[in-house]
């Protein structure tokens, strides 16, 4: 092989790895600005004291109602915490009326489908059940998905931005979905502290062991870089404060009435922090993403609009 | 008369029989929860779990089925033993080739006699091998079940069944040659599986015997032999015109089979029993035998004049005697937890309810039903390289703790039924941490896994120096099901396992425990702020 040889089959490999790398890239979307707190700040809605629709009701009006979300025929993927088999009153799971209301705004503003998912911790089907998610989307005119088979429903995606997680199998629905409403319940976790709205991304990956292995609370940080939620709601209707995230005894569950809204993943996860009674410094994956750009967990620099339903 | 009006009842057995095999079928594959009651009905597996259980609900379906017979005959092996109808099936599929079953009275009882003593010394080893239903069981569930499963999340990728690993061995065991087994026994004699085999059929032979509604050959009959060719049983004996009604199945053939309408069922109508008792007796006084009612054959049996295969009382007597002696003997000293096998059944973990390991060893079936309807797809079949003939495996989930399917659809009482709470604290195993293993001890690593999964509480992460969190274990809290094991990431070997245990009792009730721990360490609260009482 000659020099000029050498040269262009290094140059072409080279391209072609470029474009084969790009492709399977998750595409920088361009609605980051408004999400990243480019603007020098975030706000968080904060509504308490009223039923867990009627609290999304009024905080979902503040930020210019679910229309400022969902356009017209788009496919909107709404993904609550569905991880255990546990009932609604055992709070391990986001509260099932929250998730309703919202398919249900979702559709009366012109969703073309809602789809709703969790890769589940328990067996699936006993979480869908009886979290009482699934029959009030499908009462509310959702479609929920199943999310617990690796070939089936995911597809494996790189991030170059991330520092721990650089490439993950994500759930299909995210990706081709128009509209990602992430809908959290906040609890103690024995692992990460605090799970609210980044932890529950995990939900939306298939391999949640290499996350565990590979420096939790940095894989947390990344999993958001894969996607932006275009909406945040943190359901603090009842949470657990002990034994987390599954809660063991009924002492473990407190009813505070609270519900948190925000673009900013990251404001509000901070925020969040507040409402359960934890410093910031306890749960290190909100500086972590603070740090990435995914927004902002200066308290100083978030506003938060407090609301009584 | 060209066809029989008869040939209905048969196409009513028929469709009764499909009924079963596609209830059963569906239980099987899909967990309908309909097709429990043709479970239900299964007679080893009923007495087996009235006997173990003293289940009164168990006693009342056996005896349910007792009484059925004794008015019908053996009905229940047409229409309700899914192996019974799976081998008419078979012999359908190849066009009835095979020759009639013979009478093998001394077989058929010994078998029996040893089934049902060693059921009373609780070892179901009879049952495990004949019995119809546990058979049936585990055939379908790996030879029919996984294509099934396949199929179904092919068409409903939205509402997929649990695909469960089958390990080659299991297939084998379970599936492939059992079914060779009993084709070739199809072939060779037809039903000689269910007249000389099976000891649920030798039971309700015994019952049938005596039925109330007999089948019998009339006067109409012409010899033809007709019924004779038909019979799956080798129960018609057309020199003597006869029909043995222990050994007949009712799968009601020779009723299609007569153009003569000379197979009745049921007894003479009275004006024609009197008349050939009278003639019966005439018939007795001239020595003779023609027409044989059933009195006449008793008293021909007495006279020493056997029908050929039958027994005379004392070989019977003594038969069973020195049989059931024999199996007494060798239930006490080779059942799991017998004198031979004090510590047969340990090594692996088993279903919560099945109480200890050599109990469980000496009960389970391998009916699979339970291994079919594993929500938390733990549990596995013989053929995997771990002793039991069921057990739990972590690798592709957890016991899950609101599920108790496997103890309460457990047809054989080797698993109890429990209440939820009571199955919540029932220790299956015992978790054991590894520290040398844990990337949370050995790296720093903040995982947390196994305490995120734990159902129970008795799995924590404590403080260990600044920013360190480690897994601790309590093992009063812990059931051993696997929430821990399965999670944990670390690989080859887990730092997390759940070790088996000999016995299974109840763990501390974590409720009490998380209660008294409190009164000393307060929850956190969440702090008050902001303004107007805003926590934020």
């Amino acid at each position: 092989m000659d020099r000029r040889h050498f040269l262009k089959s290094g140059v072409a490999t080279a391209a072609a790895t470029a474009v084969l790398a790009d492709l399977s890239t998750v595409p920088a979307r361009a609605d980051e600005a408004k999400t990243a707190g480019a603007a020098g700040g975030s706000e968080v809605v904060a509504v308490r004291n009223g039923s867990a629709a009627a609290m999304f009701r009024k905080g979902i009006e503040a930020l210019g109602g679910m229309t400022a979300f969902v356009k017209p025929g788009q496919k909107v993927v709404v993904k609550p915490n569905i991880g255990w088999d546990r009932t609604p009153e055992q709070a391990a799971n986001t509260n099932p009326e929250l998730v309703a209301e919202i398919v249900r705004q979702a559709i009366a503003a012109g969703a073309a489908q809602v789809q709703v998912f969790d890769h589940t911790c328990n067996e699936w089907k006993s979480c869908y059940r009886n979290s009482g998610i699934e029959a009030a989307v499908v009462a509310a005119g959702g479609k929920m998905l199943s999310a617990h088979d690796e070939k089936l429903h995911y597809v494996e995606k790189s991030c170059p931005q991330a520092v721990s997680l650089k490439t993950a199998k994500i759930h299909q629905a995210i990706i081709d979905a128009d509209v990602f409403i992430n809908v959290p319940v906040l609890k103690h976790h024995g692992g990460a502290k605090m799970t609210a709205a980044m932890k529950n991304f995990l939900g939306i990956f298939w391999d949640r062991s290499f996350m565990h292995k590979n420096n939790l609370p940095q894989c947390i940080a990344d999993c958001a870089l894969y996607r932006r939620p275009d909406l945040n709601v943190v359901d603090a209707y009842r949470i657990v404060v002990a034994n987390g995230p599954r809660g063991k005894v009924a002492e473990d569950i407190r009813e505070l009435r609270y519900q948190l809204l925000s673009r900013d993943i990251v404001a509000i996860d901070a925020m969040a922090t507040k409402v359960i009674g934890y410093e910031l410094a306890d749960v290190p994956y909100i500086a972590l993403a603070a740090t990435a750009g995914l927004g902002v967990a200066d308290f100083s620099r978030i506003t938060v609009k407090r609301l009584e339903a | 008369m060209a066809t029989s009006r008869l040939r209905w009842l048969r196409y009513g057995r028929v469709a009764l029989a499909a009924l079963t095999m596609l209830m059963l079928l569906a239980l099987i594959c899909h967990g309908v929860a309909a097709g429990e009651y043709w479970l239900e009905v299964q007679f080893g597996p009923a007495v087996a779990r009235a006997w173990q259980l003293f289940s009164p609900v168990a006693a009342a379906v056996a005896l349910l089925v007792l009484v059925l017979t004794l008015v019908l005959g053996r009905v229940y092996c047409s229409v309700l033993c899914p192996l019974g109808i799976l081998q008419e099936f078979i012999g359908w599929l190849t066009r009835r080739r095979g020759r009639a079953p013979g009478n093998h009275p001394r077989l058929r009882y010994g078998i029996a006699v040893v089934t049902i003593v060693l059921l009373l010394f609780g070892w179901s080893l009879g049952l495990r091998l004949l019995d119809p239903a546990s058979r049936f069981g585990g055939m379908v569930a790996t030879l029919v079940a996984p294509w099934y499963t396949a199929l179904y999340n092919r068409l409903f990728p939205d509402d997929m069944l649990i695909v469960r690993p089958l390990a080659l061995p299991t297939l084998f065991i379970f599936g492939v040659l059992p079914l060779l087994l009993l084709t070739a026994l199809v072939l060779w004699r037809r039903r000689w599986f269910c007249t000389t085999l099976c000891p649920v059929g030798t039971a309700l032979g015994l019952v049938a015997k005596c039925t109330r509604l007999p089948l019998r050959l009339t006067d109409a009959c012409v010899k033809c032999g007709q019924c004779q060719k038909v019979c799956p049983a080798g129960c018609i004996d057309i020199a003597q015109g006869s029909i043995d009604n222990e050994r007949c199945l009712r799968c009601l053939k020779c009723l299609d089979a007569c153009r003569f309408e000379a197979v009745a069922w049921g007894r003479r109508p009275a004006m024609a029993a009197a008349v050939a008792a009278a003639a019966g007796e005439k018939a007795l006084a001239a020595g003779e035998s023609t027409a044989k009612p059933a009195a006449a054959a008793a008293a021909d049996a007495r006279d020493g004049a056997l029908p050929q295969g039958e027994l005379t009382r004392r070989e019977v007597l003594v038969g069973v005697a020195g049989v059931g002696a024999a199996a007494c003997a060798g239930a006490a000293l080779l059942r799991p937890g017998g004198v031979l096998r004090a510590g047969a059944g340990a090594g692996a973990i088993y279903p919560p309810g099945a109480g200890s390991a050599a109990r469980f060893a000496a009960l389970c079936t391998g009916c699979q039903l339970c291994v079919r309807n594993c929500r938390g797809n733990v549990l596995r079949a013989a053929g995997d390289g771990r002793p039991g003939l069921v057990h739990l495996v972590f690798d592709r989930g957890m016991c899950e703790f609101n599920c108790m399917r496997c103890s309460s659809i457990c047809p054989t009482g080797a698993l109890r039924p429990m209440t939820l709470p009571a199955k919540q604290r029932c220790r299956i195993g015992m978790a054991h941490f590894d520290p040398s293993l844990c990337i949370a001890v050995q790296d720093g690593v903040d995982c947390g896994a196994c305490a995120e999964h734990c159902p129970t509480g008795a799995l924590q992460m404590k403080d260990d120096g600044p920013g360190r969190r480690i897994p601790s274990l309590n093992p009063d809290l812990c059931i051993g099901c696997g929430s821990c094991e399965y999670p944990c990431p670390v690989r080859p070997v887990r730092a997390m396992r759940v070790e088996p245990v000999a016995i299974q009792v109840q763990a501390d009730d974590p409720g009490e425990f998380f209660r008294q721990r409190r009164e000393h360490a307060p929850l956190p609260k969440p702090a008050a702020g902001g303004d107007d009482g805003w926590l934020l």
